[in-house]
């Protein structure tokens, strides 16, 4: 299961880490919280809806005991686009950035509208109304934009 | 800076790829740590802490009368107030662990962890200032006992109490205004 959905639950770690250290430890941690959940999980929800809740959750409740200052490395260098389009390339490195710069809720909301959830799944993962989520995005999409012209 | 232009970077997204050295290697020997219950979480290292502090306690409410009275011929009300200690300290502890084991991060929504791990964190705190609070009389009682065996035990208690005081208000401070900051987070988070 951590093999088949690694993408998925590295993406959601690397959006909350602030080093590669950091990084790690939220990658075991939500692999530990799954491994230990997955007896609880009954399938009354998708499974990739369930890893992405259990991610994030884990991501947002962290303790991190020993926050280390001299592992400046940016976590930018860790990703890989195949695009061969730099100006692209660059385009998203910059989303990652000003992404960063969101809230925790806001931060997964839009994680998840990247990764083309529906309103109702991300209504569900959340706990936010249907509603709520729209115009949330909606007011992201606009902090965004006014984020990247500064 | 250009325009970013979110639908159109979406699919982009999506193949992103994140590889950390030694990644393949290092998930392989924590599957099988994680398979083999060897690997705990942040959440059961917590768990097992305020276990064994409620546990030190239970253990110690029986014994500290038996000291107070036997071995450091306190009086009375030296004997209860140092006796009451670990009751509270128990109970304090009790409730941490307690708010502790209900957060489930595959179960709860994003909403409710948020919720719940703020209230977590405020707890601690105000558990943190409360046992600073119960520990003056245990201190004064101390001190007024040592007053009664030595004057430079009771000269040395003093210099001690007066730099924990000063530690122990700092940190009230702090706290107090973690709580508040966590507060707005959590308001501003949900937009409430």
């Amino acid at each position: 299961m951590m093999e088949q959905n690694h993408a998925l639950i590295m993406r959601v770690c690397y959006m909350y880490a602030t080093d590669r250290e950091h990084l790690n430890d939220l990658y075991q941690e939500t692999a530990i919280n799954l491994w230990q959940g997955m007896e609880k999980f009954k399938g009354d929800s998708k499974l990739s809806t369930w890893i992405y809740r259990t991610t994030l959750n884990t991501c947002i409740s962290y303790f991190r005991k020993n926050h280390r200052h001299d592992d400046t490395e940016s976590l930018e260098i860790l990703m890989e686009f195949p695009a061969d389009d730099s100006e692209r390339t660059e385009q998203l490195r910059e989303m990652y950035r000003l992404i960063t710069r969101l809230r925790k809720l806001d931060r997964a909301i839009i994680l998840l509208w990247l990764d083309e959830k529906s309103y109702d799944e991300i209504a569900e993962i959340t706990g936010l109304s249907r509603n709520n989520v729209a115009s949330r995005l909606h007011r992201i999409k606009s902090q965004l934009s006014q984020l990247a012209q500064q | 800076m250009a325009q970013i232009d979110l639908e159109s970077l979406r699919h982009s997204w999506q193949n992103m790829r994140i590889e950390i050295d030694r990644l393949s290697e290092q998930n392989r020997q924590m599957t099988k740590r994680i398979v083999n219950n060897q690997a705990k979480s942040v959440k059961d290292s917590l768990l097992r802490k305020y276990r064994m502090l409620c546990i030190i306690g239970i253990i110690y409410i029986p014994i500290m009368p038996y000291l107070c009275e036997r071995l450091l011929h306190t009086d009375l009300f030296v004997t209860i107030i140092m006796s009451l200690f670990f009751p509270c300290a128990v109970v304090i502890n009790g409730l941490v662990y307690f708010r502790t084991r209900r957060i489930d991060p595959s179960a709860m929504s994003m909403k409710d962890m948020l919720i719940a791990f703020t209230n977590l964190k405020i707890l601690r705190s105000r558990m943190r200032i409360t046992s600073y609070i119960l520990a003056l009389p245990v201190l004064a009682c101390l001190l007024y006992y040592m007053y009664g065996v030595d004057e430079s035990m009771f000269i040395g208690g003093c210099a001690g109490g007066v730099i924990g005081a000063i530690i122990g208000v700092r940190l009230d401070l702090r706290m107090s205004r973690e709580i508040r900051e966590l507060r707005r987070t959590l308001a501003e988070e949900l937009e409430c």
